[in-house]
């Protein structure tokens, strides 16, 4: 049985993305153990001269380390991810690397229409920094528009036709999970570069003023 | 203007901090920028209903600025996240960012810039809820930033800063344009003419002023409010004498003492007498004239050679001068030919008075000044500094009653100094000093016989002791004696218990002499000044005499009484005159008076200032752009020695014109000479015409209001009619000017009048072609 960690994009109180994750685990329970994990609690991210590491980043990063898969909802905050997010995934990348070669599936809702596709492209061009380096689920996009009208009391997608497409795109991810297995060449390469030459101005590399 | 520039990350050490800093540094003449850090904000959250107090001080700051720069490092691909989370704050419940410019600026370690952290930012700044202007196009990316910086935070490579230059003028342009604000008033005015220095005041400061800023590749304009031939302050009418002297320690004892018990400016002092200790080397360098010593050279014994010989460092008390003369205008001759020799740097304006100096209301830069030319008020712009050399306020009764407690003195020096400099100083702020400080001179601790009020006294030696020797004596406003008419003049300061202070002047002071003293002095053919004599009064008695002269008869006749009881003692227990300068009243009349009045060199208040001349604001904080020298806001706070005016012109005149030259604009400012009809330099084209020949029925005349300014024509009269009209100046230009030059003298002449119709087309040359001639017709006699 597949192991997923999905990581809730954003620190609001009701947010429909940690419904959507929760949807998520609930109805993809036999296919995958799917555990939700939250962003919020961790500091602004903030580089540092001893490269300090909060405990939370930590507790995150091996989760991810013993996952098969990880699952990102975001919603959309000015035509990008939330500043959560990011200094999430800058903990993610600050001299550990949790999330690279690991398949990632996104996922997004918005009040409005567009249901954070802005935030869902920028979150791919992220992902796929050099600090980064996950392999993301390719044109795979779940669009959930005006998500506070999408769910029922019991937290289930109202909508058929979102709900198979989101089991559609689920099924795709559970394939590419096992197929992103056998990239073993660009994971050795990944690694070497992570350690040894520029990334973006990180703690490891040295140069980080 | 005035921007905000965002820090884009938290990190406590960061290379765009240092390049906003570098920013800010280089235009810190120019733009105020308010370096706004984001590390101690909370980070953003949706549910959090109240914004933060940090969060609404910092959208203020933000709402207050004309625009805003934003500089961010790329992480992940993006912008960092505690930029994002300011941002999400600063469109959540507050939008400051709506309608405002922003520019987005980025270092990088790598090579690589921040390309994609630009994007990112871009489109998050173009987001509804944050609506900002962000300005297309010119990016600032600087990569490799270790390397990019000096240890002192600049940016090494110039051409960095040439492209910095162009997007930051690109960005300022662009605030101006898209919010219509920001604009700073320098903008916004409609310049008559743009200088690199404006010196307003041609005296000695002000000519010194000019000279050094034209040394230093200044285009100055020096107005003055004198009409030709008044010009040059009250330079012109001192002793010509330089105060200075070799021994440096010794002159500083002496001027510590003159200034005890007043506090003084350490720096400003020493820079005061080191320069007059230079002084006669100053003559040999910058003057090219060999210095004359007064004590080496002509042996001068002299009451103020030294001043105060009672002070420790007397010794070393000298006067330079530029020739074996004073009193003679040869300083100031040289002096002003020195401005003269830089007719291509300096334009002279006399008659030009200035009425208010034009300053920043934000900034407080002062800009320039207005001056009323040919009737005309002009905007002068001056991009590097005005220095401010009009001299003090002799001539304004109003502040010599508010400042110096006197209600009115005849001046001995120029008519021209009205105290605009004090008036143009309050107007902008600035700190005043030593107001209440005035030189006098001549008999009498500083008097003069009375003259008209607006007229200038005469000045009287005290050598010269028949005024103050035999049956005479000041008397006071009721009759009294108020001082020891035989000090020894200290510029009109009087022993007071150990100090010399400036006499308190009476309303209506007289001479009170005997018949006997009357003839004496009637009779005297070396008396140096003897308008005085037709305005003696007479009367039979002492009490008669005060009757006339608006004393107490009473006071005036135990006053004569008790002058008498002196004069037979042989000593004055009242002041201590010299023994044998009093002499007994006769018994009988008649007995005489004279009126006699209080007099003022200089009054030494005025705008302080700093050993560098800067104008300081009411806080002590120098104004910036505004300079000064000379007797406005002289270094003298109490007592005077001789010489020390002059020498101030010339120490602070140096350091004021080479101040105010230096460029403080990081970009060079177009200058622009006013129209022609303001004309360039009063003197040289006055010394111009007086070349032309005339003869005996011939008259010259001119007019400024030609396109191309002066225009002079000479007019011949034969049995007074107007015989021939010939045009001998012009600049005019263009046919239609040409068609007025041809035509009009003849039509002038035909109708023997100059109120003649202007030839079509070519109105200006016409008028001044017809005004020129009017000029001529009225100096016919």
């Amino acid at each position: 049985m597949k192991k997923f960690v999905a990581l809730v994009g954003t620190n609001t109180a009701k947010s429909t993305n940690r419904k959507l994750l929760q949807y998520m685990k609930k109805r993809y329970a036999d296919d995958a153990e799917i555990e939700v994990v939250e962003l919020k609690g961790l500091p602004i991210f903030k580089k540092s001269e001893e490269v300090y590491i909060p405990q939370q980043a930590r507790d995150i990063a091996d989760k991810i380390d013993a996952s098969d898969g990880v699952i990102i909802g975001t919603p959309e905050y000015d035509h990008s991810i939330p500043a959560l997010l990011s200094s999430a995934l800058a903990w993610l990348s600050y001299g550990i690397h949790p999330l690279m070669d690991k398949p990632v599936m996104i996922v997004g809702t918005s009040y409005g229409t567009l249901g954070a596709s802005r935030a869902q492209a920028q979150l791919r061009q992220i992902l796929d920094s050099p600090e980064l380096k996950a392999t993301v689920l390719p044109s795979s996009e779940f669009l959930l528009g005006h998500s506070l009208q999408a769910f029922d009391d019991n937290g289930d997608l109202k909508s058929a036709t979102e709900s198979q497409k989101l089991d559609g795109l689920f099924d795709d991810f559970l394939e590419f999970v096992d197929l992103t297995e056998k990239l073993g060449h660009s994971k050795q390469i990944h690694e070497q570069e992570a350690s040894s030459t520029f990334s973006w101005d990180n703690g490891t590399t040295g140069d980080d003023k | 203007m005035k921007l905000a520039a965002i820090v884009g990350t938290n990190a406590e050490f960061s290379y765009n901090r240092i390049l906003l800093n570098f920013i800010k540094r280089y235009y810190a003449e120019e733009i105020e920028i308010n370096v706004l850090e984001i590390k101690d904000l909370p980070l953003f959250n949706e549910s959090e209903t109240e914004t933060p107090q940090v969060i609404s001080d910092l959208a203020k700051v933000i709402q207050e600025a004309d625009g805003v720069i934003i500089s961010t490092p790329e992480y992940d691909h993006g912008m960092t996240a505690a930029l994002k989370s300011a941002i999400e704050w600063l469109s959540y419940n507050v939008h400051p960012f709506t309608g405002k410019p922003v520019m987005v600026v980025g270092v990088s370690l790598g090579k690589q810039g921040t390309d994609l952290a630009q994007i990112n930012i871009r489109q998050v700044l173009d987001a509804p809820g944050v609506d900002a202007f962000i300005m297309p196009g010119h990016q600032f990316l600087l990569s490799n930033a270790p390397d990019a910086f000096n240890e002192d935070g600049g940016l090494k490579d110039p051409k960095s800063v040439e492209w910095l230059k162009v997007c930051m003028t690109a960005f300022t342009d662009y605030v101006k344009t898209v919010t219509h604000r920001g604009g700073d008033l320098v903008d916004a005015i409609k310049w008559d003419a743009v200088y690199d220095n404006l010196v307003i005041g041609f005296g000695g400061a002000g000519a010194t002023a000019a000279r050094f800023a034209a040394d230093n590749d200044a285009k100055v304009l020096l107005v003055d409010a004198a009409p030709l031939g008044h010009e040059g302050g009250n330079t012109r009418y001192a002793a010509q004498l330089l105060n200075s002297g070799e021994d440096y320690d010794q002159l500083l004892a002496y001027y510590k003492s003159l200034y005890a018990p007043k506090d003084y400016d350490e720096e400003m002092l020493a820079t005061y007498v080191h320069g007059m200790t230079e002084l006669p080397a100053y003559l040999e360098n910058y003057l090219n004239v060999k210095p004359v010593s007064a004590k080496n050279d002509l042996h001068l014994i002299n009451y103020t050679l030294p001043e105060y010989p009672e002070f420790n460092g007397h010794e070393t008390v000298d006067f330079t001068l530029v020739h074996k003369g004073i009193f003679d205008a040869s300083l100031w001759k040289v002096l002003r030919q020195q401005v003269l020799d830089r007719q291509d740097q300096i334009d002279i304006w006399l008659s030009s008075p200035a009425k208010h100096l034009i300053q920043d209301p934000e900034s407080k830069v002062i800009l320039g000044a207005q001056i009323e030319r040919n009737g005309e008020l002009l905007n002068i712009r001056a991009v590097n500094g005005v220095v401010l050399t009009v001299g003090g306020f002799e001539n304004n009764r109003d502040m010599i009653q508010n400042f110096l407690g006197a209600t009115h003195l005849t001046p001995l020096g120029t008519l021209y100094n009205q105290g605009d400099g004090v008036r143009m100083g309050e107007e902008v702020g600035a700190k005043l000093w030593h107001m209440s400080n005035y030189e006098s001179l001549g008999i009498l601790n500083g008097m003069v016989f009375s003259v008209p009020e607006g007229e200038r006294g005469y000045y009287i030696n005290p050598t010269y002791t028949k005024l103050f020797t035999g049956a005479i004596f000041l008397a006071g406003d009721d009759g009294s004696r108020y001082t020891k008419e035989d000090e020894q003049n200290r510029h009109g300061h009087v022993y007071e218990q150990g100090q010399w202070h400036v006499v308190r002047p009476n309303e209506h002071p007289h001479l009170v002499f005997d018949a006997q003293q009357w003839q004496a002095l009637k009779n005297d053919d070396q008396s140096p000044y003897t308008d005085w004599f037709e305005q003696v009064i007479s009367a039979a008695t002492i009490e008669e005499l005060a009757a006339k002269i608006d004393a107490d008869p009473q006071i005036l006749k135990q006053t004569v009484h008790q002058f008498n009881h002196f004069a037979a003692a042989g000593e004055d227990f009242q002041f201590g005159r010299q023994k044998d300068s009093l002499r007994v009243f006769n018994e009988q009349g008649p007995y005489h008076a004279v009126a006699v009045n209080h007099d003022v060199l200089n009054t030494q208040g005025g705008p302080q200032r700093n050993a560098k001349t800067e104008i300081l604001a009411a806080d002590g904080t120098p104004i910036p752009h505004l300079y000064s020298a000379g007797e406005l806001g002289g270094i003298n706070a109490n007592m005077y020695q001789a010489g020390g005016n002059l020498a101030e012109c010339l120490i602070f005149g140096k350091i004021a014109g080479e101040n105010a030259a230096k460029t403080k604009t990081t970009h060079a400012v177009e200058l622009q000479s006013a129209l022609p009809k303001y004309g360039r330099n009063d003197i040289a084209e006055q010394d111009d015409l007086a070349s032309i020949e005339l003869k005996a029925n011939q008259y010259l005349g001119q007019s400024n209001e030609g396109i191309g300014g002066q225009v002079v024509v000479r007019v011949t009269m034969a049995n007074n009619r107007i015989d021939n009209v010939e045009i001998v100046r012009q600049h005019e230009t263009g046919d239609v000017a040409t068609d007025a030059l041809t035509q009009l003298p003849q039509r002038i002449v035909a109708q023997n009048t100059a109120d003649v119709d202007a030839v079509s087309g070519a109105s200006s040359s016409s008028r001044a072609i017809k005004n020129a001639v009017k000029d001529a017709l009225s100096k016919c006699k």
